[in-house]
């Protein structure tokens, strides 16, 4: 075991071991890290946001001249208007813009990339053999299951007809299939918590006791 | 049975006890178990291998913050090691505040190892706009004019000949949530034909796979086990194969508890 | 007019925005292209309006916590170093910003940051593991076939995961692989064609001014 000297080490392990604490149960100390924890947060995004206005914006505007800049200043300091009472309307505008940017970057290539593509991939061979012409019977079953998983599942989510007789069949299936998908996404939440969990403990293993 | 109706509401202290020890028991010692590797992860090692040291520049996306690093920061760290290991120059990019901190890291390991900033690797920063500034970095890749050391990217050799993301011989999105590989993928590959692979978190595997299978994702890299894979390809042990024995032991413990609870829950419906 | 002004301005901002990767040729009196619009004006403009945006959580925070602070609330002090931790912050990071190329600056915010903010951050979402541990064993019952099914996909992904689950069954892995790339990515795939769809119905009903939560109420 190598104990840290360094203060940061110590202010850093205190810090996990604060926000550890409340797994025991909550109290003060966890308390005290949880607020700093969010105003530290908050403190970076606001710098580096200014960080952002000063690169993007105030140094093209006073070094190039580049005056329309101005305008996307107004329209964010627009958007404090929401904390003066009776101006709430006036922050409308540059969320107006932000929303109206955001649907129209998004409308073709969200249907492009997430629709028809991937609807592309799908249409994939159903029957599949190998370059010498045998027929490959997992490939197969995959292919049947990705092309036909995919139509069962779009049929559980289609609302505006009822689902009667085959179609409640086909829908049912579907919601079979999802829970198989949905099964996996929690394997795979699992593993992903794990893995946060053993960063911090590796942390406090290396960095503060010198354990390993 | 009554020991059924306990063993369901057992303390959660000593479920949190036994799941703390059974991770820190193989961190300090550990097992050693053997880890193949997945076609999502090979794939961005192969393309990586087939890039040319004399021409070719990396562009990488520092999408994630310190809640996340545990199970991403070990793929930046292994995908930087093997660039840096085939002489392949890099730049740096984040749409996420906190991606600079991240990548800062990184760079100053690099320079303590001897390797210049400037000339093997920049940083070009972050850029508010989410989605937004991810297209047009992608547009105009020239749209930051200065690095993260104040260096206007004219005087920056490593930039000389890129206009746009696709001038990037290849471009690996780093990321844990949104702006990430999703919005790379409406913004730059699909629109512009940029080649591109992911380091994603845990988390987002299953819903990535379907752009894997498409092939609008070149490879991936599945979170921690992920860097797990690389760094055994690449020969350079990291913070991931050390950390992979004690993910099994975790994930045993996690299937343990709902083998138990279940049939702790099955035995006392029985009675 | 509180409300159709900003309507117009997402309509305008949207159609330019759709209207540039898909054009070509200049709009008659402006004499430029819509790309062109987009990338001269309108992308850089989001660039500093989203900059702006990133403060008005923190603001708020601001206000919640003074207000606090001021009042002497109970529990007063820990708004109090909310208040100071995120003022802290923001200084050494502007300052940072500021002076990229003092070394002294650069180190001590990368102190500050990585001894912080960082495992602060990591450690509130690690104790989520313990969370998950927790409602596994309490929790996730298999109370019907399909909570079954469910289980047993996570359980098999779990163990395929892991390189200890190729000791336990030599099938474990290739298992784990296969849901992945197989049933899982035709969910997945029809999940996200079908959000694709929704979200394609969603954006046309805000550009043309039918959707209008966004502007909040009167």
């Amino acid at each position: 075991m190598n104990i840290s000297t360094s203060i940061w080490t110590w202010v850093m392990a205190a810090c996990i071991l604060a926000i550890f604490s409340f797994i025991y149960k909550e109290n003060p100390i966890y308390r005290f890290a949880e607020h700093v924890f969010v105003g530290s947060t908050a403190g970076h995004a606001i710098g580096m946001a200014v960080g952002n206005i000063h690169r993007f914006g105030w140094v093209p505007l006073t070094t190039k001249n580049e005056w329309h800049f101005i305008i996307p200043a107004i329209l964010g300091l627009m958007l404090y208007a929401r904390f003066i009472k009776g101006y709430t309307w006036v922050s409308r505008w540059p969320i107006a813009y932000l929303v109206g940017n955001g649907v129209g970057l998004s409308l073709f290539t969200s249907l492009n990339s997430q629709a028809i593509l991937q609807a592309r991939a799908t249409m994939i061979d159903l029957i599949v053999h190998d370059k010498a012409g045998k027929f490959l019977l997992n490939r197969t079953f995959d292919n049947f299951l990705l092309v036909f998983g995919v139509l069962i599942v779009l049929t559980y989510f289609i609302f505006s007809i009822p689902q009667n007789g085959p179609m409640r069949k086909v829908s049912q299936a579907g919601r079979w299939l999802m829970m198989l998908t949905f099964g996996v996404s929690f394997g795979n939440v699992v593993a992903g918590r794990i893995s946060l969990l053993l960063g911090q403990i590796s942390i406090l293993l290396t960095r503060w006791l010198g354990v390993i | 049975m009554n020991w059924a109706n306990k063993l369901q509401s057992i303390d959660r202290r000593i479920i949190y006890t036994i799941l703390l020890i059974g991770l820190t028991i193989p961190l300090i010692w550990p097992i050693g178990i053997p880890l193949a590797v997945n076609d999502t992860t090979r794939a961005v090692y192969k393309i990586i291998e087939d890039l040319d040291p004399a021409t070719d520049v990396v562009l990488l996306s520092f999408d994630y913050s310190p809640a996340s690093a545990p199970d991403i920061h070990p793929s930046a760290v292994a995908i930087v090691e093997h660039l840096t290991k085939r002489g392949i120059k890099w730049v740096g990019v984040s749409f996420w505040p906190e991606g600079p901190q991240m990548s800062e890291g990184i760079m100053r390991n690099l320079e303590t190892r001897g390797l210049k900033y400037g000339v093997d690797f920049i940083d070009l920063g972050f850029m508010a706009g989410a989605e937004n500034a991810i297209a047009e970095f992608a547009q105009n890749s020239r749209v930051i004019t200065t690095d993260v050391r104040g260096t206007h990217i004219d005087n920056l050799p490593l930039m000389n000949n890129i206009t746009t993301m696709k001038d990037f011989a290849f471009v690996i999105g780093i990321s844990a949530g949104d702006p990430g590989y999703n919005a790379f993928i409406r913004q730059a590959v699909d629109p512009m034909g940029v080649k591109f692979a992911a380091a994603i978190v845990t988390v987002s595997v299953p819903a990535a796979m379907p752009f894997y299978a498409s092939g609008q994702l070149r490879g991936m890299l599945q979170g921690l086990r992920g860097a797990a894979e690389y760094e055994s390809l690449t020969g350079v042990a990291g913070r991931g194969a050390a950390m992979m024995d004690a993910q099994s032991i975790g994930h045993l413990i996690i299937v343990a508890f709902i083998a138990v609870g279940n049939f702790a829950y099955f035995l006392s419906k029985k009675k | 007019m509180r409300r159709e002004i900003p309507l117009l301005i997402t309509f305008l901002v949207g159609i330019i925005f759709l209207f540039g990767p898909i054009t070509t040729g200049n709009i008659p009196v402006l004499e430029m292209s819509f790309r062109q619009i987009v990338s001269t004006y309108l992308s850089p403009w989001t660039t500093i309006i989203t900059a702006f945006a990133i403060g008005l959580a923190s603001i708020n925070l601001l206000r919640l916590h003074g207000s606090y602070v001021a009042r002497k609330r109970s529990g007063w002090i820990n708004s109090a170093a909310l208040v100071i931790s995120m003022l802290f912050f923001t200084v050494a990071r502007i300052i940072r910003e500021l002076r990229p190329t003092d070394p002294e600056v650069v180190a001590f915010y990368g102190r500050i940051f990585d001894n912080i903010a960082a495992p602060l951050s990591g450690a509130m979402f690690a104790i989520l593991a313990f969370y998950i541990a927790s409602a596994s064993y309490r929790a996730f019952r298999a109370r019907s076939l399909e909570a079954s099914v469910l289980l047993v996909a996570a359980i098999i992904v779990m163990l395929g995961a892991a390189p200890v689950g190729a000791l336990i069954w030599d099938y474990f892995p290739s298992l784990q692989r296969w849901l992945l790339a197989v049933p899982n990515t035709a969910g997945q795939r029809a999940i996200i064609i079908g959000a694709a769809i929704g979200g394609f119905a969603t954006s046309l009903r805000i550009l043309f001014g039918l959707e209008r939560g966004y502007l909040g109420g009167d």
